[in-house]
């Protein structure tokens, strides 16, 4: 254990949960204080992690290892890398943004709700930074209950079968992929003489195409349907719906993202063959994912409803920049992976403060609110363009990306699902208008309050972000980059060059300048993207 | 009968359940004198001085594998291991019972007796080598489990309960003398060195007659579907102290007699019953599931999940290896842990008047007693086989073994069986969690006893899930002599 | 060629987005005065940055170009974005136009808004999109465009929906949107297309001087992959420079306030296509099939918005169609080669029509929001300095020497002809006709003749405050004046105009230039026969509308399915609706309702009812009966034991 800051990340929130669980209050100013101040730590935490971070290195780094269960081979190992690490931040951003969003929003048991969000972001902590197959499956199954107890308890009328419904896909998925994980171990000690769990030496297994199709389908079914694809998604509009506020928000910023990032970490790694030859496949539920979702998504009457479809399409969009098998295509898959956390988890807190103030998710019963409440409407509107990725926020920046890099790979599959672009428009505008444009036709609407300092400070942070990713997204890309490099280096060692794109391949500085009649340092420059040397249009003084 | 030597070897193997035997007459006897003191305190912890006696003796032969009695007597690993989980559960049962038989009438001072004659049974049947050795413990095992079964005289499910339990326990007994007599016939021994020699030059109908009538035998004592029905009828009717105790030990006696027939005794013949304990243990984890899903009483869900976990059981049985045994058995310590603590829970929920066992009673449970909804929901999460809990390892290793032996579709099954399995499990978290409480609290008795065992199968659950290495390195290095 | 680095460019669209910001907070604390010096005050200090900017431009070599690198925006991999600026002579005339027209048109709102409660929400609306509007033609790449490009869309939408409290206006900016949005996704594609182009020429960059120059090896590398981005970024052009097929939303827009449908839906960002493709002449030239579907649109566009045009008894709406047909002259242009014709065009356009709008504003609030030409009639009495630049305004679109869009209509129709485009020229000119037609009878019906207003309308009517009429005046102005600098070749001081922006256009091969053959006597028939015509129109438009007249009924009765077509505007609208709007929602629902609801989730849902259906029907073999358990038991050792026999 040369750094523990992760462990410390990952256990914070656990003994937090604890220390809350243990308080002997029933005052519930202090019970969402004192969850409040926990929740700073984890996220302090992940600052200093980012700090420690070195952005050059591709490989897991900050690494801890120690036995666990030397008999298995399982070891208590974490690291965190450009996939992990934005995500690592993101969740440690959302809880107290969720907590002060939601001051006043749970009305019973108060302890347990903040006790089970606490839970819920030490399996999610745990998930992102176990370098441990076993461990990051522990952790897998484990986020799986604070989150159904959230919808569960929490949650809407309905919410007793949306939590079990929730935990019933995932299982189907996780049991398979256990299955394949236990396989994958066996054949790599058969071939080490060592049984061990760790990610990295799992990379190397080496597996039949047959045994790599099975143990590929297996890992691939657990994470798409967390992801979720088209058609394993029908969990997550019950899901979204019923939750809480809080609980939506965990379940867009970051549960989502497991199955995309379980691709990244572990099905493409792990199975470059039977990754490489599932392209077209998952290239074409991606692209009916986009579409599909955000058609779905159109006419739904509940807001919340509308904002879980419009996930499924955004989702499309991450496993199809995931899967162009570029640079440009995963590093925007990433990128967006943390934008789209950020821009629904927004929204669904926009919902949420109308929802409570009028305990009405239906579109029908709003109407007119930039009369009434200009504040919230303003931010809707921010949030709303962000997530339709107009450019300078950070959807644009991420779904460019995608669709660039979806382009290299299958210009179709890129064609098509820029259509989602012009969908997304049509959907969340359509909310957009329907809340807050018109006359004011529910008489009830008129004596909304606008949002008040809190609600519009728990905001602050991710509108930032918003417009920080939006015109300034290097410092987020260069942390991601050298990771995806990794990951494809990985694919390209392992024969798995179908579908990689030779886009990464340097181009020749001289061939480049010779191309551009500029000075050769434009051209080498992709590789040092720090520097601020050379101007655009390539010309130079 | 071969002459067999009767030395310091024969008596260490045989000290611990005699020890658990003595301490069970001891405290019987104690049980007739002491009438006229109040409550059953007394001897409750006179029986559980017995089980000490037993696990210290256990404990002190650690580590001195020897055969006894001509080898038809193990005192090896598995032995010690099994015998671990029958005093275990043996002594949580009592300490469950405290308290929960009064409430309901029962003043039967030998419970804690014949608890402890059921345990020495079993542990007679964990260390048989001999298919007589095994007789003899099914039934010092059964006998005792009968009159537990029935012990609540007054109450007509259990009576109802004890007689079905032994008809159908008379009619399985038939089939194992009728086996063993077969066998008897077929290889001309009843000791497992013997069978094993044998099995070359038997007939092969007597074989399968013989395998097939022991299949019933001991298959109706771990509840493997076809010869379950009894189960979930007895399990119901008897008090719930009982059910937990038969759920637990009775099923993992029998289960490491099955282990130890097929795994040492028909070794050889691995390649013919594999294929049918492999679809033995797909039914049983099927039914055992599909039908609970439809309970509404908690106790009967129970009973039938404890079917499915017999299946998940018999597919480590199937697959053959040390590494399975070693899975076997780690599986019913784990076992041993969440059942004990989910029936805890379910007397915990019980009052003189009712058992409140129904699916509706356990509404709004966690709002009436936080710490009790949670410790069952550690219970109901580890049997749904979420890690890092004991159920989860369990089924891990018995996946292991499957997948390392090439059984596929076994471990496929089996994970897609606890998937659904998952269903039933979560039902009654959602009722506890998720609903609002019906009716009037009921009126809840203290029970100290009953806390501690709770509290201790908890910490075992969550422990045995956290670091099961060294109990699974143990159970695996047990069977690696066995199975050869 | 060498750029010159400065800083000083950002200062352009930063100065009005930062009175964007200053409006926002304005119009939270209601702070109305804040907002009416901030709102234009940002603009003027823009349009004042630009002066000096262009000043420092003219100083450097021909062919120079000034820069301004702001940061590195998005850098993966190959992809190397800077938000960087440039400036040379089109991006110079652009800024000249947005800022300078852009200032009287705030100028103008000062006085057009003056009563309205969200004044300073409207301020922070116009300079976003002024800034965003900076932004798309200060780009020095094409995604830095694309901020631009939506951004000026996303103001579009906020705008023409900013009295949102009427369904309408939402409708419109929303419809706004999404067909910009269309377009959007084509442009995006294009811009793939071109990326990966011209990383596989070794050149992986979007910046437009390295597309420039790299135009003619991607072209010999393959043409396909140029044409098919040209056509996918004309695609982005009709939506946002409102062609066909996209325009549809453009009318509709007009539910926005007036000084808006000037600056936006007139004068600059429905001008932002043409630049586009005149920003990337280069690429555009290599692949004629692009440039002669963009000129073929051109030319349809034109001549077909300004059919619609004729009928049309909604003031804003006529100048709604005439802004599409205008449009269409601009792509024409630039699709037959002529680029500097076409950014004549818009920049003669930027003038005359903002002044037109402006002026139907001045009538608006004269009248109290009336908009239907028949409600008009007389207002010249009311109205003088409204009318007499509204008739200025007229005769320019008209094509009257020597205002404005005389010359650079000319030059458009010219180039057309010149460049072996005989039918899309007759096409311009036939809606040359048109234009001066429709436009006239608007004049007339408006501002000549009797009065037809309602009595108490027309007690109230008034003249416009000073801070409306003096733009007017400077734009009638400008739209006199603004077509001299770029005179037919060989007169007097000749295409100045031209001349300034060659350095930067691309030039169609084989006719050496714009005006290769000019110097014939072609050149002048062209123009005698173009000004004909629109004598001709006006003349029509005199006879049927200027005096009283019965013609109109007469031909209405004698070409009732004519009218009813022009008037349901050939029933575009209803077509999308038919062919595209309500399938989609029909297929959605059908996706919602049936296949999520009952196909997917009936799986689901199936499964546990199977399941549990299987549970009922095993539980009734669970009889509690002894004998049944026992008789199971013995099926049991029997089936045991016969599996094992057979299965060998």
């Amino acid at each position: 254990m040369e750094h523990g800051i992760l462990s410390a990340i990952v256990w914070t929130p656990f003994l937090g949960a604890l220390v809350l669980l243990l308080m002997p209050t029933r005052n519930e100013n202090v019970l969402r204080w004192s969850a409040f101040v926990l929740s700073l730590v984890p996220l302090l935490l992940s600052l200093r992690m980012l700090q420690l971070f070195d952005p050059a290195v591709g490989s897991l780094q900050l690494s801890e290892n120690a036995a666990w269960m030397p008999s298995l081979g399982v070891n208590y190992a974490l690291g965190v890398d450009g996939f992990s690490l934005w995500l690592i931040l993101v969740t440690t951003l959302l809880l107290p943004i969720i907590l002060v969003s939601g001051w006043h929003d749970i009305d019973k048991r108060l302890k347990e709700f903040l006790f089970f969000m606490l839970l819920l972001e030490w399996g999610m902590l745990g998930a992102l930074c176990a370098t441990d197959l076993f461990l990051f499956f522990t952790f897998w199954e484990l986020m799986l209950f604070p989150m159904a107890f959230v919808i569960g308890v929490w949650g809407g009328p309905r919410r007793r079968y949306a939590a079990i419904k929730f935990v019933l896909y995932t299982m189907a998925g996780s049991a398979l992929m256990m299955v394949a994980m236990v396989y994958v171990v066996l054949r790599q000690a058969a071939a080490t003489g060592k049984l061990s769990f760790d990610i990295v030496s799992l990379y190397g297994t080496p597996l039949t195409y047959a045994e790599q199709l099975a143990c590929f389908a297996a890992f691939a079914i657990a994470f798409m349907i967390k992801v979720p694809m088209v058609p394993l998604h029908t969990w997550l509009p019950d899901a979204h719906t019923e939750a809480p506020t809080g609980g939506s928000v965990d379940l867009a910023g970051v549960l989502l993202k497991m199955g995309a990032y379980g691709f990244l970490r572990f099905a493409l790694p792990m199975f470059p063959a039977a990754a490489q030859d599932a392209f077209p496949w998952i290239m074409l539920l991606a692209v009916v994912g986009i579409l599909y979702g955000a058609m779905v998504a159109f006419p739904q009457p509940d807001m919340k409803r509308l904002v879980a479809y419009s996930s499924v399409s955004h989702m499309g969009f991450v496993m199809l920049g995931l899967y162009a098998f570029n640079t440009i295509g995963i590093t925007g898959s990433v990128l967006q992976m943390v934008n789209h956390g950020l821009s629904t988890g927004a929204l669904f807190i926009l919902v949420g403060y109308v929802y409570h103030r009028r305990h009405t998710r239906q579109i029908s019963e709003y109407g007119g609110l930039w009369g009434i409440v200009p504040v919230f409407s303003a931010l809707l509107l921010v949030v709303t363009f962000s997530s339709v990725s107009l450019p300078g926020t950070n959807g644009f920046v991420g779904e460019f990306l995608i669709l660039l890099g979806a382009f290299r790979a299958h210009p179709w599959a890129g064609s098509i699902a820029t259509i989602g672009v012009v969908l997304g428009a049509g959907y969340m505008l359509t909310m957009f208008q329907r809340v807050i444009f018109g006359p004011v036709t529910n008489e009830e609407n008129r004596a909304l309050h606008d949002l008040n300092a809190r609600e519009v400070w728990a905001l602050v942070p991710i509108i930032a972000l918003i417009f920080w990713i939006g015109l300034y997204p290097n410092p987020f890309l260069r942390r991601i980059e050298p990771t995806t490099r990794v990951l494809l280096e990985r694919l390209r060692a392992a024969g798995a060059t179908r579908h990689l794109a030779d886009e990464d391949r340097r181009v020749s500085p001289t061939a480049a300048a010779a191309a551009l009649g500029a000075s050769p340092a434009h051209a080498a420059e992709p590789a040092h993207p720090a520097e601020p040397a050379h101007a655009a249009g390539g010309a130079h003084p | 009968m071969i002459q067999v030597p009767f030395g310091t070897a024969e008596w260490q193997s045989i000290a611990p359940f005699s020890l658990v035997a003595i301490g069970g007459m001891i405290a019987l006897l104690w049980s007739v004198f002491a009438e006229e003191r109040p409550g059953t305190t007394s001897v409750m912890w006179m029986s559980q001085a017995g089980l000490a006696a037993g696990l210290a003796a256990t404990i002190a032969l650690l580590g001195s594998e020897k055969a006894s009695f001509g080898g038809t007597f193990a005192q090896d690993g598995v032995s010690l291991l099994a015998n671990l989980v029958f005093l275990l559960s043996a002594s949580m049962t009592m300490f469950m019972a405290q308290g929960h038989l009064e409430s309901m009438g029962v003043r039967a001072r030998e419970f804690y007796p014949l608890v402890l004659f059921a345990t020495s049974g079993m542990m007679v049947m964990g260390a048989a080598r001999d298919l007589v050795i095994l007789f003899l413990g099914i039934e010092v095992m059964s006998l005792a489990a009968y009159v537990l079964a029935g012990i609540h005289r007054r109450d007509p499910g259990s009576t109802e309960a004890a007689l079905k339990y032994f008809v159908l326990g008379a009619f399985a007994t038939c089939f194992l003398l009728y086996g063993i007599a077969a066998f008897y016939g077929a290889t001309g021994a009843t000791d497992y060195d013997g069978i094993r020699a044998g099995l070359a030059s038997a007939p092969r109908a007597a074989l399968i007659g013989g395998v097939a009538l022991l299949v019933v035998a001991l298959g109706f004592k771990a509840a493997i579907v076809p010869f379950q029905a009894w189960t979930p009828d007895v399990y119901q009717g008897a008090p719930t102290a009982v059910t937990a105790f038969m759920s637990v030990g009775v099923k993992a006696a029998a289960f490491v007699g099955i282990t130890r027939l097929f795994l040492d005794g028909l070794g050889p013949l691995h390649l013919d019953w594999q294929r049918i304990l492999w679809v033995l243990a797909v039914l049983t984890m099927t039914v055992g599931n599909v039908l609970a899903l439809v309970q509404g009483n908690v106790k009967r869900m129970l009973a039938y999940s404890s079917i499915a976990h017999a299946g998940y059981l018999l597919a480590g049985v199937a697959v053959g290896t040390s590494r399975s045994g070693g899975a076997v058995l780690l599986y019913l310590l784990t076992y041993a842990f969440m059942t004990l603590g989910a029936f805890g829970v379910l007397i915990a929920m019980g009052t003189g008047e009712k058992p409140n066992d129904e699916l509706e009673d356990m509404r709004g449970l966690a709002d009436r007693r936080p710490l009790l909804a949670g410790a069952m929901t550690i219970f109901l999460l580890s049997l749904t086989g979420i890690p890092p809990l004991a159920g989860f390892v369990g089924k891990l290793y018995v996946v292991e073994a499957a997948v390392s032996s090439g059984w596929f579709w076994l471990a496929i099954l089996l994970v897609l069986n606890s998937a659904v399995a998952a269903y039933y499990y979560l039902s009654v978290i959602i009722a506890m969690w998720m609903r609002d409480p019906v009716g009037d609290e009921p009126a809840w008795e203290s029970r100290p006893y009953l806390a501690a065992a709770l509290l201790a199968a908890a910490v075992g659950t969550v422990l045995l899930g956290l670091f099961p290495s060294g109990t699974l390195d143990f159970a695996r290095h047990a069977f690696a002599s066995i199975v050869r | 060629m060498t750029d010159q680095p400065t800083t000083l460019l950002r200062l352009i669209p930063l100065l009005p987005l930062a009175g964007a910001a200053i409006c926002t907070f304005a119009a939270t604390r209601n702070l109305r005065s804040v907002a009416k010096i901030v709102g234009p005050g940002s603009v003027l200090a823009a349009f004042l940055v630009v002066l000096a900017a262009v000043a420092r431009f003219w100083q450097l070599p021909v062919g120079s170009a000034l820069i301004d690198r702001v940061w590195n925006w998005i850098d993966v991999s190959a992809l190397q974005v800077d938000l960087a600026f440039r400036l040379d002579a089109l991006t110079s005339v652009m800024l000249l136009v947005i800022t300078g027209v852009g200032f009287l048109i705030h100028l103008y709102s000062l006085g057009y808004m003056h009563d309205d409660p969200d004044l300073p929400r409207f301020f922070a609306y116009l300079n976003l999109f002024t800034a965003s509007m900076l932004v798309l033609v200060l780009a020095a790449s094409l995604p830095v465009l694309f901020i631009g490009w939506e951004g000026v869309g996303l103001c579009s939408y906020l705008l023409i929906g900013f009295w949102w409290a009427e369904t309408a206006n939402a409708d419109a900016g929303r419809k706004a949107f999404v067909a910009n949005r269309v377009g959007d996704a084509a442009f995006l594609a294009g811009m793939f297309m071109l990326f990966w182009g011209m990383a596989a020429a070794g050149a992986p960059s979007l910046a437009f001087a390295d597309v420039n120059r790299m135009a003619p090896q991607l072209a010999a590398r393959s043409p396909w992959l140029v044409t098919g981005a040209c056509l996918l970024l004309l695609t982005g052009a009709t939506g946002k420079s409102a062609q066909i097929p996209l325009y549809v939303w453009l009318p509709d827009a007009m539910a926005g306030p007036t000084p808006v449908s000037a600056l936006i839906h007139a004068a600059t960002m429905v001008t932002a296509g043409v630049y586009m493709i005149a920003r990337l002449s280069h690429l555009f030239v290599q692949s004629p099939g692009a440039m002669e579907v963009v000129a073929t649109i051109g030319a349809v566009t034109a001549f077909f918005a300004a059919t619609i045009a004729l009928v049309q008894r909604d003031l804003k709406k006529i100048l709604a169609y005439s802004t599409i047909s205008q449009i269409g002259y601009m792509i024409l242009g630039v699709g037959v080669g002529a680029f500097s014709a076409g950014v004549f065009h818009l920049m003669t356009h930027a003038f005359f029509k903002a002044l037109l709008f402006l002026a139907a504003g001045s009538v608006m609030h004269a009248l109290h929001g009336e908009l239907d030409v028949f409600k008009m009639g007389g207002l010249g009495k009311h109205l003088p300095i409204t009318s007499k630049t509204f008739l200025v305004g007229t005769l320019a679109i008209a094509g009257v020497p020597p205002l404005a869009a005389f010359f650079s209509k000319d030059m458009v129709l010219e180039a057309a002809f010149m460049h072996g485009h005989p039918v899309l020229w007759f096409l311009g000119l036939a809606a040359a006709g048109l234009t001066a037609f429709y436009m006239f009878r608007a004049y007339f019906l408006a501002f000549a003749g009797e009065s037809r207003m309602d009595p108490h309308v027309e007690a109230h009517v008034h003249e416009s405050p000073s801070n409306m009429t003096i733009p007017l005046v400077v734009l009638a102005v400008l739209s006199i004046v603004g077509g001299w600098v770029g005179l037919p070749h060989g007169f007097l001081w000749g295409d100045r105009f031209g001349e300034y922006l060659a350095p930067v256009f691309a030039h169609v091969g084989g006719h050496g230039g714009e005006h290769a053959e000019a110097g014939g006597a072609t050149p002048l028939l062209l123009m005698l026969l173009t000004v004909s015509v629109a004598a001709g129109a006006i003349f029509a438009a005199w006879k049927m509308y200027g005096a009283p007249s019965t013609l109109p009924d007469e031909m209405e009765a004698r070409f009732p399915k004519a009218f009813a077509l022009l008037r349901g505007k050939y029933w575009v609208d209803e077509i999308y609706d038919a062919l595209v709007l309500r399938p989609y929602a029909a297929t959605s629902r059908f996706f919602w309702k049936v296949v999520d609801s009952a196909v997917i989730d009936g799986v689901v849902n199936g499964v546990g009812t199977v399941l549990s259906g299987a549970g009922e029907s095993g539980r009734r073999l669970q009889t509690g009966n002894v004998q049944h358990y026992a008789f199971a038991m013995l099926l049991g050792a029997v089936l045991t034991a016969g599996a094992w026999w057979l299965w060998r």
